[in-house]
């Protein structure tokens, strides 16, 4: 191995293992830089990042590849992140699309501050057999807290090289990348396998003053940030603060991107000639990914400042506060991140429920991410509350507020269930290391969001554009001929616009003026009349008249039925949807569409959104699983698609019995005018 | 029945004197005792650095307790408990 770079035989791979909380992350960045990239190891939930070691101005560094293991306090726990690390120690296990081999060498990262329980560590990765590296990472906290460490009294008696590093400020980083990039690295000899061990090593190479004084600021923050009260004001405060600006700082970026998608729609349909493929690509490609993209600020703001936060210190202390609000409810307080962060999108969310220790826990967790009102959610929520409370914008707030906790409520509710049944048993009491209070690292927060939001556009990306395409085709297909009245309205424009008819309304404009406003009127009416026609036609349309019994108890006709099927793949087209069947044009958003919408009506001249009809939907839009990434993303991470089945199939059903209630309630109460 | 009239009455009080670190109150130093514990939780409090009989300082009672393991740790972490797991770490409960 080593020797020359450039052939794929000298690539030399490294493992890098440490306990949780002891800098790795930030180790492995320094030493990749943005020369990695992220998958899993297959068969599990367990990220796996791989990096190139870079040194600068050295092209000979190529041939080192660094994979950095989930942090672990054992490598014999029976845990998740424990087999996978034991897995590629022994060379049974590599991360996605790479062979799996034994490492060439395992660079243990341990912490000086914490240096004792480390050494544990060093014991259990020493009995691989694989050449070993030591970096004692922290040692500027170290030495602030007079701990004093003897790296080479260290390294004679493990018998391998130690290199005392900081991450944080790049200290002994150049010796580590020389140890790493030759092959120095050594089979500690020295590594006893004696009870007292790590002990005597401890006494031997550390020493700390005994009669240091305890942390008062940390024990007066532990105690604030986990009262039962202030723990819980902060906790707001800090989520708040957290939600603002992710709603306001990506507000910016969203809208830059949704005008960009928007101009290249309206470029491409100015620039392409007209027929099918242009259509799939305007209306499907460029529409499906401007769809994604959008999302994307919001997501990567979340995981930077969610990154930011945890690395302050102050997460781990939140989670107890929010543990005793959902220990009732048979979910920890590890998964409060997950549950907040799925009100911006559930596939990070339930990406981030790996950190929940527990399987049951976690299950549960994914289980009920996606009952919480996400913002693809919110064009559906501002549509139908509009519609309830038409010129009531307090009226309206309160019920966009309870859409919100009619979410939470069904997602804790649903975890109880989940709890006393299909995942029965008894949860286990939460144990956190509680780490130092620190200053955030920007660089490692920026490389973990970078990385976020490619496995987001990677992810979630191509099945949407998937999803995407095929309801264009859907909506698309099959092609009929314009209506009869679509092309006498057409033929009446093009007299007018000779001058053959004159329309009889006041105007000022001068004539030839108004007969070409007038005859662009007319064609617009004749083009949404055809779109109405082509959307009934369409399967789309056919599906919804076949599907409507299943809806009518709720309140739902042949076109909600419609808007209801196309959600499923993706709940923020039902305005448009709705727009596109009603008015037969998707300007959803344009100025009098909800006045319009409004006045709809169904075939039998009815009013289309009854009181009673619209708070059924909303209901149902709150509490129904139509978003088929999530179910993907919930296969994944659950281990295979029975988890992504109950979930879709429970969220079916409660959202069905919830949106009948509301539909039933609503008519009694309102009376004939309700329903 | 004759060998236990026949020991001291001290003793028996002081060996098997056993408190959960739940009743232990703010600042005390205790020596725990993990073997209430299921296997799985003693097995990652003593890779966390809860060692059997190691001496901890409780920074917190309560849900959660917070300990500082400075013995079993190096340099002294800090780790989080909730009530359901303190409950079941006996402690000597005299102090250190």
């Amino acid at each position: 191995m080593g020797g020359a770079a450039g052939t794929l035989a000298s690539v030399r791979t490294i493992a890098l293992v440490g306990n949780p909380n002891v800098g790795k992350t930030t180790l492995f960045n320094r030493l990749s830089g943005l020369r990695q990239k992220t998958s899993n190891f297959p068969g599990t939930t367990q990220e796996a990042h791989v990096g190139v070691l870079s040194r600068s101005g050295r092209e000979d560094a190529a041939h080192v590849r660094l994979i950095d293991l989930p942090g672990v306090y054992g490598l014999g726990l029976d845990t998740s992140e424990s087999r996978v690390c034991r897995g590629v120690l022994e060379g049974t296990l590599a991360p996605s699309g790479e062979p799996a081999a034994l490492p060439d060498a395992v660079l243990i990262v341990l912490d000086a501050t914490n240096l004792r329980r480390n050494l544990e560590l060093v014991r259990e990765a020493s009995r691989f057999g694989r050449p070993v590296v030591v970096a004692v990472n922290l040692i500027d906290a170290a030495r602030r807290q007079t701990i004093h460490v003897d790296a080479e009294l260290f390294a004679s008696l493990i018998g391998a090289p130690v290199v005392l590093v900081s991450a944080r400020t790049g200290e002994g980083l150049g010796t580590l990348r020389e140890l790493l990039s030759t092959e120095d690295a050594a089979r500690p000899a020295g590594v006893g396998d004696e009870a007292g061990w790590a002990d005597d090593v401890y006494a031997r190479v550390a020493s700390a003053r005994e009669d240091r004084s305890r942390d008062t600021i940390t024990d007066r923050l532990d105690r604030a940030f986990t009262h039962p009260l202030l723990g819980l004001a902060s906790f707001t405060v800090v989520m708040t603060a957290l939600f603002w600006a992710i709603f306001r700082l990506a507000a910016y970026p969203m809208d830059w991107i949704d005008g960009a998608f928007g101009s290249l729609g309206a470029w491409l349909t100015g620039t392409l000639p007209g027929g099918l493929l242009s259509e799939l690509l305007i209306d499907g490609v460029v529409a499906g990914v401007g769809a994604t993209l959008v999302f994307l600020p919001q997501i990567m703001l979340l995981s930077l400042l969610i990154t930011l936060l945890e690395q302050t210190g102050y997460l781990a202390r939140a989670a107890f506060v929010i543990d005793r609000v959902l220990r009732p409810f048979g979910l920890p307080g590890h998964a409060f991140v997950p549950l907040l962060s799925a009100h911006a999108c559930a596939l990070p969310a339930i990406m981030s429920a790996r950190g929940v220790p527990d399987r049951r826990d976690r299950l549960a967790t994914i289980l009920v991410i996606p009952f919480m009102s996400c913002t693809a959610r919110i064009p559906v929520y501002v549509l139908l509350t509009a519609l309830l409370f038409p010129d009531r914008p307090g009226m309206q707030a309160l019920a966009f507020t309870g859409c919100y906790v009619l979410g939470v409520c069904a997602g804790l509710l649903s975890a109880l269930v989940a709890r006393r049944t299909i995942l029965r048993g008894k949860s286990r009491g939460m144990a956190l290391e509680l780490p130092a209070y620190r200053v955030p690292d920007a660089r490692t927060a920026i490389l973990t969001t970078i990385d976020r939001g490619w496995i987001f556009l990677r992810k979630a990306g191509t099945v949407i554009l998937a999803i995407s395409v095929v309801l264009w085709w859907l909506g698309t297909f099959p092609k009929v001929d314009p209506p009869a009245e679509a092309t006498e309205l057409r033929e009446v424009a093009d007299r007018v616009e000779a001058g053959e008819i004159v329309l009889l309304e006041q105007s000022d404009a001068p004539l030839e003026e108004r007969a070409s406003m007038d005859a662009e009127g007319i064609r617009a009416e004749a083009d949404a009349r055809e779109a109405s026609h082509a959307a009934r036609a369409s399967f789309l349309g056919r599906l919804g008249v076949f599907v409507e019994p299943v809806f009518e108890p709720i309140g739902a006709d042949r076109q909600l039925t419609v808007g209801i099927l196309a959600s499923f793949a993706a709940r923020e087209v039902f305005a448009a949807t709705m727009a596109v069947q009603v008015l037969g044009r998707d300007d959803a958003e344009g100025e009098g569409t909800f006045a319009a919408l409004g006045r709809a009506t169904r075939d039998d001249g009815s009013p289309l959104f009854t009181p009673a009809a619209s708070w059924s939907m909303l209901v149902y839009f709150v509490l129904a699983m139509q978003c088929l990434p999530t179910l993907v993303v919930t296969a994944r991470e659950s281990g295979g698609w029975k988890w992504a089945g109950v979930q879709f199939a429970w969220m079916t059903i409660v959202a069905y019995v919830g949106a009948l209630l509301a539909y039933e309630i609503a008519s009694a109460l309102l009376g004939g005018a309700g329903a | 029945m004759a060998m236990l009239a026949s020991m001291p009455d001290s003793i028996p009080e002081i060996t098997t004197r056993r408190v959960p670190l739940t009743e232990v109150s703010r600042g005390s130093r205790v020596r725990v005792d993990l073997a209430g514990l299921e296997s799985d939780d003693r097995e990652l409090l003593r890779a966390m650095g809860l060692r059997p009989e190691c001496v901890v300082e409780v920074c917190r009672v309560g849900e959660p307790c917070i300990l500082e393991v400075r013995e079993g740790c190096g340099g002294g972490c800090r780790i989080g408990l909730s009530r359901r797991l303190a409950d079941r770490v006996l402690t000597d409960g005299t102090g250190v």
